[in-house]
């Protein structure tokens, strides 16, 4: 997965390269192309996570994937919350 | 870039973690915490937990000790 947003603080320390867990094949393409936080390749890029404000959206599941997932709850919890 | 998915089945009876050849001839292989430690190292994607000692009249209660 690579972001297209690095300064958003969600993929802070996340170990390189970043691997998570997708069940499903689906994907949607946003409007706005300033939402899309990171793209994954399946085939073609598309849009993995996405995201404005505190409000992030992602295809995979960040707490079947290990330490990366652990991560990104970790970033979101200091970076997007007021905790 | 598609990764093959890796779910180690761990069987368990009591304590200990076995290893069966067509369900038949357990062989203790070891600390079933260890082997829980081993795998989370290797980061595989889950962990399968059988309880193979758990009968129709002995229900599994394997979903206490998983707590930790």
């Amino acid at each position: 997965m690579e972001p297209t947003r690095a300064d958003i603080g969600i993929f802070d320390n996340v170990a390189r390269p970043m691997r998570f867990y997708f069940v499903h094949s689906y994907y949607m393409e946003p409007a706005d192309p300033a939402i899309s936080l990171a793209t994954t390749m399946y085939s073609h890029p598309f849009t993995s996570v996405a995201g404005k404000g505190n409000v992030l959206a992602m295809q995979f599941h960040p707490e079947k994937s290990h330490k990366y997932g652990l991560e990104i709850y970790r970033n979101f919890l200091e970076h997007f919350t007021e905790c | 870039m598609l990764r093959t998915r890796v779910i180690p089945c761990l069987l368990l009876r009591g304590q200990g973690l076995y290893k069966t050849v067509k369900f038949k001839d357990a062989k203790y292989v070891g600390d079933p915490i260890n082997a829980v430690r081993i795998f989370n190292e290797k980061e595989v994607d889950e962990l399968l937990i059988l309880d193979i000692g758990a009968t129709p009249e002995n229900a599994s209660r394997i979903s206490n000790s998983c707590v930790t």
